[in-house]
């Protein structure tokens, strides 16, 4: 019968205090991503010269080039 | 035939010429293996201290299996043995320029076979230097991924690459102020820790602390987060007008009060320690 080399304490599980940045990754680079596929798909190519988010106003503006 | 324990699931990719060794954060004498850090010993079966005689000193993994095979240990003895200390942080190791290479290569091919391996574990006593590079070591994928999008991008105006790369900045920074925040708590009750990074989870492994500490340190962790997101979103909307940074450092914001959910690091830790002091 195989048999465990090491027993680990059952005085702690190593669980951590973590912070997994796996999901910032995610919306971070969708968020950025569609800003600039959005500029894109309104200017074509040659892309916009100028973006502006106005939170308050809840407008996007893009200037192309 | 697999062993009943968890572990082997941690057990690294290895190549037959990589060192390994124990961390320094691990002693090893007369069948213990102690955590200088947690103050725990883990017991350590007769023939399994003879491999970690050998880690201890540093040797190659084909000079390991060769003494395995001479104890009659199997593959999944050592797969266990190598996947529990990756798990804790106890097994380090060195590998040439070329082995990464040839590693990256072989993960990449499992992967298309839908098989993955777990990273090496990286442990250091908490230090602000340690603390840094363990950042950089957590978001260097998400550093490099982010760039690039925003490179590919670029088309889109130079203004969304240089907002990328201050929210970039942003969130190394509040990544750090929060694990520094954590820390700063723990410490605060006397307790040693450790930085743990594996791939790109980046935690700190601590005693154990009582159940109104436990509550204490982890939600400093997401405030000290959250706070440095709003201020620096705050400034970047009201002095410089740049709404998309602003959006930016919310969605940073919204990272760190995702990690107290239940199931992540901080909220898990949370739950534990309601629970605690309930009973």
């Amino acid at each position: 019968m195989q048999q465990s080399l090491i027993i680990p304490s059952q005085l702690t599980d190593y669980s951590t205090k973590e912070a997994g940045p796996i999901v910032v990754a995610l919306a971070f680079v969708i968020a950025l991503g569609g800003v600039a596929a959005a500029a894109i798909i309104l200017c074509g190519w040659r892309g916009a010269k100028h973006i502006a988010v106005n939170l308050s106003q809840r407008r996007v503006e893009i200037v192309c080039r | 035939m697999p062993l009943a324990t968890p572990f082997s699931k941690y057990c690294p990719f290895l190549l037959e010429s990589d060192v390994l060794s124990l961390s320094r954060e691990f002693q090893l004498s007369a069948n213990k293996l102690q955590d200088v850090t947690l103050g725990v010993n883990h017991t350590v079966v007769p023939p399994g201290e003879q491999i970690l005689s050998l880690l201890s000193i540093g040797t190659e993994v084909r000079q390991i299996r060769v003494v395995a095979t001479t104890m009659r240990l199997t593959d999944a003895q050592l797969c266990e043995l190598f996947g529990l200390l990756n798990l804790t942080g106890a097994l380090t190791y060195r590998r040439h320029l070329w082995g990464h290479v040839v590693v990256w290569v072989l993960k990449l091919r499992d992967a298309c076979l839908n098989i993955y391996h777990p990273p090496f574990s990286w442990r250091r006593q908490t230090s602000f230097f340690t603390l840094v590079l363990g950042v950089l070591r957590a978001t260097l994928a998400v550093t490099l991924s982010s760039l690039a999008v925003t490179a590919l991008f670029a088309y889109a105006g130079w203004q969304v690459y240089g907002t990328a790369v201050m929210s970039l900045a942003l969130f190394l920074v509040s990544l750090s102020l929060h694990e520094a925040a954590h820390i700063a708590i723990i410490r605060r009750y006397r307790c040693k820790t450790s930085l743990l990074q594996r791939g790109l989870r980046l935690g700190i492994l601590h005693a154990r602390l009582p159940a109104h500490g436990e509550i204490v340190s982890s939600l400093a962790g997401p405030v000290a987060g959250v706070a440095c997101c709003l201020f620096a979103g705050a400034v970047a909307y009201d002095i410089a007008g740049a709404g998309l940074l602003a959006g930016l450092c919310a969605v940073i914001a919204s990272f760190h009060i995702g990690s107290m959910l239940p199931w992540y690091g901080d909220g898990a830790s949370l739950r534990a320690a309601f629970k605690e002091k309930q009973a």
